[in-house]
């Protein structure tokens, strides 16, 4: 870099001699942000292709895997095609992701943009609030949900008892959408809340020297600002309703609206004679279809400099002062929060306390303990709890600390395959839970001197499944973070002679910290909530919280099912406030 | 965590059931001689019993305890809780690459029981002493025997429908009286999935004429794909009934609801699902495995069957308060209209003539 050549040096008179540049060793000729640069890269590829090439291979084979003698054919994909209704399910499946993205963003931006942008009374507890519904998987949000608006609900039978009929309906592809937008509303609240938190209030007064009021400056400096966290949450948002299977099954199945999940689960999990070939070829279509999202994405964020907005000098933003309007902010959030989530986690804590739960019978003639009772009187159970926090809590810091490594590669460096590396990164939201769960498996079983036999059926298995599936999320969360850093603060640290490697550890690995914690509390929520995977690679002494509630709910023990569930929301609101706690004070960093 | 105490006023409290007595190490006299070496076998596989089952951990614990009561070298006793399917899915992939720590497998899903089971060598070949004391259809398929029964119930919300539908006719004339009150207001279980197929099926083919009272029923239901949804939207009172309710699931739910939720076992024809349990060809603890499944055939191990909460079909096990037996539906809708389901594979195009005559009439 910026080694003087020598000849210069003996022509003049000698002067102070400035500082000297650090050295850094190189290996086998290569400097070593090369070497970090390809083992991120390698590492995210290993992760990546071992659930996915089992599975192609599995989409073109005419027979289970695991049955020796396969035939290389194409019929998987004739008979997906030909087979009656998949073109309804196609159908489906793009009006509930469609729908779902667009309420999540139609719920999630204006929040963020009230609660940390302007001026709300009890914008703490908002800020709270709004990320409740996250801390549930959308299982049991939408059992609740339909103990209170289903066509026996609580809220729909005084309804009905007061207009005479229930103005909506939520077995319905707008019911499901609605539901789920709730489940994940959160997720692209954090993103927004991250950038915005972050970005720069200069913008902002410039604005107002210029005579724009606070509104003005919302639309048009504000908003737009946000457009990278937009696009990654709804693409996020967008992966996770094509793979979601909780909602759909339970709204859609009794009504026979199919979804790509509920198609794959009716066909290859639960059918007479489960369909492994459809089920790759089907997982194949959706890792297309995502793929070309990333794509999109790719494009729509190509002038990300456009958004940079954390300089050198940062100052602290001020919050914007609506005036009368905001109380219109606070009924909306109320609504969501009190409707949306509130009244169906509180009916949820309160079901785990009861026998039966139903309007047809006063709740309070069966409270019971027993619930808890079962959850924590078998062993088996309150293994899967601290399973569950094992797995979470490991995993997320990995998962974390992955995607900070992954997002500056592919963002922050001239590494010549950085597209790569993003794409890896991204790649496995296109992969249906229950596959990595499945490609996961056969990954272990072929790894050579019988490492996999180490790892088969272990937590570590787990770590790998879920972190896997949590490395989008934590990857679309500090993006945005570092895309809002000024690449002047880089160059910087460079003229002064900083390598690559070095310009992270000590500049730009600081003002990561907020985006790396907030990471890691996304992951580890997300990992706690997480089941689909385990479903293949959990085995009897390393099952999670998901798992047993899901055997609780199908063996009908919904109580149990709801007092987990309850355990489960009591954890993350333990860790999270934790965290918060743990934060306060370092988020203008 | 917060705690409450349980106000009275609830329900009636479910009866326990008294001890169930164990004669520890000893087996009845009509055991061959040389079961002495299998006890002595299991001694020396070190204690422990991996199950690959789709059944609850409820439904295990009192099996469990009374076998550890029985042979009490036997410490630890893992029981994987898995998708009816998915027992078999697991350990073939598992066998396939290098081997499978099951010991058991355990499910009720019949015909994949019977996929399984069609291939030789999946199998240990394994003659009970338990089988001369049981009935004919303790042996569902080669080295596959019954473990307990299931039958399926017509589960109805109390405050709702008036009275107990004695049939899936009754239902059928409750529905036609009054079709608003049952429009969208039954649940069937979904005949694509396996057990649903099973269980439809298995009625259809024995009471043929039932056909006319399902092209009824069908049009205002609408399929639910496992027995807790189906249990819990009853109880809310989504739906007034279901039919082809599995009773394990159901009964608890009788006895926690005060008498909101009933069931009542169809007297036009009762399936009874039996839940089969064979020992894996390669077990790790094949003795162990042995004596465990003579166990859940024998008079004490039903007894702990029945205690877990599903059906005990041995004849000299009689029902009392918290035991289910066979016997009852026996009783209540009289033998010749108790269909056992098959564990027999059936060839696709009956799956799909089937599948596609049911989903045809259902409301979609």
């Amino acid at each position: 870099m910026a080694v003087l050549p020598e000849t210069l040096t003996e022509t003049r008179p000698p002067v102070e001699p400035p500082l000297p540049a650090p050295r850094y060793r190189r290996l086998l000729g290569a400097r070593r942000e090369l070497w970090a640069q390809y083992a991120v890269l390698a590492f995210l590829a290993v992760l990546v292709l071992a659930p996915v090439v089992p599975t192609l291979i599995q989409s073109v084979l005419d027979r289970p895997l695991y049955e020796a003698g396969g035939i290389f054919t194409p019929d998987n994909y004739v008979r997906l095609f030909t087979e009656a209704g998949f073109g309804k399910v196609v159908l489906n499946t793009a009006l509930f992701a469609v729908g779902t993205t667009v309420l999540t963003l139609l719920i999630a931006v204006p929040m963020a943009v009230l609660v940390v942008r302007t001026k709300l009374p009890f914008g703490r507890v908002f800020a709270g609030a709004m990320q409740w519904p996250f801390f549930i998987s959308s299982l049991i949000l939408g059992f609740g949900w339909i103990t209170l608006y289903g066509p026996a609900g609580f809220v729909s039978t005084a309804v009905r008892d007061w207009l005479g009929f229930v103005p909506w309906n939520l077995y319905s592809i707008p019911g499901m959408a609605i539901t789920e937008a709730v489940a994940l509303a959160p997720i692209a609240y954090v993103f927004c809340a991250n950038a915005l938190r972050k970005s720069d209030a200069s913008l902002e007064s410039a604005a107002q020297v210029c005579g724009a009021r606070p509104l003005r400056v919302l639309f048009t400096v504000v908003v737009p600002m946000l457009r990278p966290p937009m696009v990654y949450s709804s693409i996020l948002v967008f992966s996770m309703s094509v793979e979601t299977l909780s909602v759909p099954l339970l709204y859609g199945q009794p009504v026979g609206i199919s979804v790509f999940s509920t198609f794959l689960y009716t066909n290859g999990l639960q059918s007479i004679d489960p369909d492994y070939g459809v089920l790759g070829a089907a997982s194949t279509l959706i890792l297309l279809v995502t793929v070309g999202l990333v794509a999109v994405q790719a494009k729509l964020l190509k002038n990300a400099q456009r958004f940079v907005s954390v300089r050198g000098k940062a100052t602290r933003p001020r919050r914007l002062e609506l005036g009368r309007l905001k109380w219109i902010g606070v009924a909306a959030i109320s609504v969501y929060v009190v409707f949306g989530a509130l009244l169906p986690i509180g009916g949820l804590v309160f079901r785990s306390f009861t026998k039966v739960f139903t309007p047809l019978q006063n709740p309070f003639q069966t409270l019971t303990t027993a619930n808890y009772d079962r959850v924590f009187g078998f062993a088996a159970y309150v293994q899967s709890i601290w399973n569950s926090l094992l797995v979470a809590g490991i995993g997320a810091l990995v998962v974390s600390f992955l995607a900070v490594l992954a997002v500056l590669v592919s963002k922050r460096s001239t590494f010549r395959h950085r597209k790569l590396v993003e794409y890896l990164a991204l790649a496995p939201q296109a992969i249906p839970g229950i596959i990595i769960g499945i490609g996961l498996f056969w990954a272990f079983a072929y790894l050579p001197f019988g490492l996999g036999g180490l790892v088969q059926g272990t937590l570590v298995a787990l770590i790998i499944g879920f972190g896997l599936r949590a490395l989008p999320s934590g990857f679309g969360s500090i993006a945005p973070s570092v895309l809002q850093l000024g690449q002047e603060l880089d160059n910087a640290a460079r003229v002064s002679g900083a390598d690559w490697v070095r310009t992270f550890t000590s500049v730009l690995g600081r003002l990561l910290t907020p985006a790396f914690a907030g990471a890691v509390i996304l992951t580890f929520v997300t990992m706690l909530k997480e089941y689909s995977p385990a479903i293949f690679l959990a085995s009897a002494d390393s099952n999670i919280i998901g798992t047993t509630m899901l055997e609780l709910w199908v063996q009908g023990n919904t109580g149990s099912v709801a007092a987990l569930a309850t355990v489960q929301i009591a954890i993350t609101a333990a860790f999270v406030g934790l965290a918060g706690l743990l934060m306060k004070g370092r988020t203008d960093a | 965590m917060a705690t409450l105490t349980a106000c009275g006023g609830g329900g009636a409290a479910v009866e326990q059931a008294a001890e169930n007595p164990i004669a520890v190490e000893q087996v009845p006299d009509y055991y061959p001689a040389e079961y002495a070496q299998l006890i002595a076998g299991s001694k020396a596989e070190g204690g422990t019993l991996t199950i690959y089952s789709n059944t609850d951990q409820e439904n295990w614990a009192p099996v469990f305890r009374d076998f550890q009561k029985k042979y009490p070298w036997v410490a630890d006793i893992q029981a994987n809780n898995l998708d009816s399917d998915e027992v078999f899915q697991r350990v073939l992939s598992e066998q396939a690459t290098g081997g499978s720590p099951a010991d058991i497998l355990v499910s009720n899903a019949a015909q994949a029981w019977a996929e399984y089971a069609q291939q030789p060598e999946r199998l240990l070949a394994y003659q009970s002493p338990e089988l001369s004391k049981l009935t004919d259809f303790a042996q569902v398929l080669p080295n596959v025997y019954t473990m307990a029964t299931d039958p399926m119930t017509i589960a109805y919300n109390t405050s709702l429908l008036e009275r107990a539908p004695e049939s899936l006719a009754d239902l059928a004339a409750m529905a036609r009286q009054d079709p608003a009150k049952f429009q969208d207001k039954i649940t069937t279980r979904d005949v694509n999935g396996a057990f649903g197929f099973t269980v439809s099926s298995a009625f259809t083919q024995a009471a043929p004429d039932s056909w006319a009272d399902l092209e009824t029923l069908l049009p205002m239901a609408r399929p639910e794909t496992s027995s807790g949804t189906q249990t819990e939207k009853i109880l809310a009172g989504e739906y007034v009934a279901g039919f082809f309710i599995s009773g394990a699931p159901a009964y608890p739910v009788v006895d926690n609801s005060g008498g909101l939720f009933q069931v009542a076992f169809p007297k036009d024809g009762t399936v009874v699902l039996p839940r089969g349990i064979g020992i894996t060809p390669k077990a790790p603890h094949a003795n162990t495995a042995k004596l465990f499944l003579d166990f859940v055939l024998s008079q004490e191990g039903q007894r702990a069957v029945a205690e877990g909460g599903l059906t005990a079909y041995r004849p000299d096990v009689t029902a009392a308060p918290g035991l289910r037996t066979h016997q009852e539906v026996v009783d209540a809708v009289g033998a010749e209209n108790v269909i056992v389901a098959e564990y027999q594979l059936t060839p696709e195009d009956q799956v799909k003539a089937f599948v596609g005559r049911w989903d045809g009439l259902l409301a979609r």
